[in-house]
């Protein structure tokens, strides 16, 4: 193993192992078969090094599996966020990262590089050469670590203000605030970064149905938001990895939004693929490339009319077909004493009619792209359910059966 | 702006702890493997420590026992344009803007003037969040949360009135602790405990009436994670998935907030544990519901019990087709 190492160059290698670690927890050496096991190896020991405080392992007749044990109710960070911050770096980067940030020391002070390669060598007798440290100043200048302006023919660096010299009443109060965000809101990870700077953790704040594995694509919604932004079609090489196989496909998708599952985590891209001439949505976890092509000249066309398809998604689906799904469920919901279920169907019916048909009854009606994606929904209501009616023939007899199915399995009812 | 990036790494955070600590005063090799362990990855030290005292990064000079730092006390590190940027979407979102004045908001405008936003709130589309989210403009609420705040911070007192999810009224002291958002409910729970109690509670903020400040405060530390473990049913709730419909992965990303143990049965059948506690049951049950035949409960038989109940209650609705109220 004389090639480990525990930083790495290139987030997309590490992605597929965590999350499969994360989601799945259970597999063994063997499970992972597309790579070589010197590889599984590797990944594996560097994951147990980032994570371990949140490793558990166990040994199966199969073999070791290592999964993360993540119970969202005492998690104040996202403990993924640690993957993001293993990028691999040279000796110069430390050593200049770490001049700069002492011969910067305060916002008024300019240096040109070969001012900065002068003091570094006498203050501290590192030799660089003056191209190597302009080339780490203006890669600072781009971060927005640096500024930079001319007098005369000289470039001056001077280093931008920091959160206390800008907002200094203000900063305790925006540390609160991004306590809460690293956790809650998009590319957080950003967040926790700002924390680590200032050496603050969050110890307020938790979030109940957290879905922590959704930072490993923020990479690929990092390129997309910036599409959607521009108006831009993109590439994107897309992976799904079904239990019994694996398919690679590559799409040219117009961006326009990413949905987002609250219950799963899991995320979406919804764009329109023009080469189909209709909307879609690809599984963010799958995408493994985006590259980005030229505008879409129809880009603000397409966006009005999917905002007008969006009331008629119950989830991702935009159907195969023209027709709709018409559902009707019926419920059996006795009046002033199980009011809740009312308010869970107004609450979570995504815009669906609820009529009082008579006494302790109710139906909910709604017409929707996909009837399949109901059918979670539909079966919380096992146990009150007096009809599920629909158009969709194949939906009406898979719900029956799955309910015969449960009766039977539970021994409800006899096989 | 790059999302990976050395600036974020973890070395950088350790090398600058030690910085820190080593500008102020010399210290032993084992402080620095001690700062190497609390803030590193769980090998890091096998890495940094080498480079740091061999001089391949040279920052540090040792009087033959003791290192010091030889580029001072390391300086806070501006904001990048990233995490600017990252702040300037902030602005855009209500929950953020719940913790300024709008005199605030705008001196956060001003600071992130020259930063692009990374994301709008209409580039998402929550489609299954509930459409009936905490109200987080209305300025009794923001009010509430910042009472709730301060009280969090200083470990101080509260006398909460508040109507209960059933409707009740209820006055009590609190000591609160944690504030809790769910992005399913779009809603914040405040978990506090009630005086003389050792019990937990959530309390629904938008169910908030009144919230005033006591002049007791909390004296002894607390052990939050104790509580919650101890709240957990001793047994797990244990479910059988069969891969069927995609179900396996389903259920690993729908159950992926709790905590939870799964091995493999045989070729198609795994075994999954979750664990949990009452307060967290009902949704459970919905949620196991939802798999359909796809998922078993196994045990434990309380909660096997209400699945049972469920599904015989439904076989009699169906067999009874004048509607009539199940016994």
């Amino acid at each position: 193993m004389s090639d480990y190492q525990e930083l790495i160059k290139s987030f997309q290698k590490s992605r597929n192992y965590v999350r499969d670690f994360l989601i799945y927890g259970f597999k063994s050496r063997d499970d992972f078969s597309q790579k070589s096991g010197r590889t599984y190896d590797n990944e594996r020991r560097r994951i147990e090094s980032w994570l371990h405080e949140y490793i558990h392992a166990s040994y199966t007749p199969q073999g070791k599996t290592v999964s993360l044990a993540l119970d969202s109710n005492l998690l104040h960070t996202n403990p993924l966020y640690r993957v993001w911050k293993s990028r691999s770096f040279t000796d110069n980067d430390i050593m200049l990262h770490f001049f700069f940030l002492s011969l910067f020391h305060s916002e008024d002070t300019t240096y040109t590089a070969e001012d900065l390669t002068n003091h570094i060598l006498d203050n501290y007798q590192v030799l660089f050469e003056a191209q190597l440290v302009r080339k780490k100043a203006n890669e600072y200048v781009k971060e927005g670590i640096l500024s930079s302006h001319r007098d005369g023919r000289r470039k001056l660096y001077r280093r931008t203000k920091t959160l206390q010299e800008a907002l200094p009443t203000l900063f305790p109060l925006l540390l609160l605030a991004v306590s809460f965000c690293q956790l809650t809101m998009p590319l957080g990870f950003v967040g926790s970064t700002i924390l680590d700077n200032q050496r603050v953790a969050n110890y307020i704040f938790l979030v109940k149905h957290g879905y922590y594995g959704f930072t490993l694509e923020d990479e690929i919604l990092f390129s997309l938001l910036s599409a959607i932004h521009t108006h831009h079609m993109v590439t994107v090489l897309n992976r799904s990895n079904r239990t019994s196989y694996t398919k690679e496909e590559q799409f040219t998708i117009v961006p326009y939004k990413i949905f987002i599952s609250t219950r799963t985590g899991r995320r979406f891209l919804c764009g329109y693929l023009p080469a189909r001439q209709r909307f879609s949505t690809l599984r963010l976890d799958q995408i493994q490339k985006v590259t980005l092509l030229e505008p879409f000249e129809d880009y603000l066309f397409f966006q009005e009319k999917l905002e007008k398809n969006i009331p008629f998604c119950f989830g991702v689906s935009f159907g195969i077909s023209h027709h709709m799904d018409q559902i009707r469920l019926t419920l059996f919901i006795q009046e002033g004493i199980e009011d809740y279920i009312l308010t869970r169907l107004r609450r979570e019916g995504r815009g669906g009619t609820i009529t009082h048909i008579e006494k302790n009854t109710y139906s909910y009606e709604i017409s929707v792209f996909d009837g399949n994606e109901l059918m979670p929904f539909i079966k919380t209501f096992i146990g009150r359910i007096l009809s599920f009616e629909t158009n969709n023939a194949f939906l009406r007899r898979k719900f029956y059966q799955d309910i015969d199915e449960m009766a039977k399995m539970y021994q409800i009812i006899k096989e | 702006m790059e999302l990976f990036s050395e600036l974020y790494n973890c070395y950088y955070q350790v090398v600058d702890h030690i910085l820190k600590e080593a500008s102020a005063h010399p210290i032993s090799q084992k402080r620095i493997q001690a700062i190497c362990g609390e803030i590193g990855f769980a090998e890091s030290s096998f890495y940094i420590l080498p480079k740091l005292f061999d001089g391949t990064w040279h920052l540090l000079s040792c009087d033959g026992t003791h290192y010091q730092s030889l580029a001072g006390e390391p300086q806070s590190l501006p904001l990048t344009l990233l995490q600017r940027s990252w702040l300037k979407s902030l602005l855009l979102e209500p929950r953020f803007c719940l913790f300024f004045t709008e005199e605030e908001q705008e001196a956060l405008a001003r600071y992130t003037e020259d930063a692009k936003v990374l994301w709008r709130p209409k580039d998402f589309h929550y489609f299954d969040q509930y459409a009936d989210g905490d109200d987080y403009t209305s300025p009794t609420y923001r009010a509430h949360f910042q009472i709730l705040l301060t009280a969090i911070q200083k470990r101080q007192y509260v006398h909460i009135s508040y109507h209960s999810m059933k409707g009740h009224r209820i006055a009590h002291h609190y000591l609160p602790l944690k504030l809790e958002y769910s992005a399913k409910n779009d809603q914040f729970r405040l978990l506090a405990i009630p005086e003389y109690s050792h019990i937990l509670q959530n309390i629904n903020l938008k169910g908030i009436q009144t919230v005033t400040l006591l002049s007791r405060f909390l004296e002894e530390d607390f052990d939050f994670a104790a509580m919650i473990r101890k709240s957990y049913y001793h047994e797990p709730v244990r479910l059988l998935i069969k891969n069927q419909r995609n179900a396996l992965e389903r259920a690993m990303l729908h159950f992926a907030n709790y905590e939870k143990k799964t091995k493999k049965i045989d070729e198609n059948t795994w075994e999954c544990l979750i664990y949990y506690n009452s307060s967290m049951e009902t949704e459970l049950l919905i949620e196991v519901l939802s798999f359909g035949p796809a998922i078993q409960v196994l045990g434990p038989a309380s909660f096997l019990n209400q699945v049972k109940y469920r599904l015989s209650r439904q076989i009699k609705l169906f067999a009874n087709s004048s509607y009539v109220t199940p016994s």
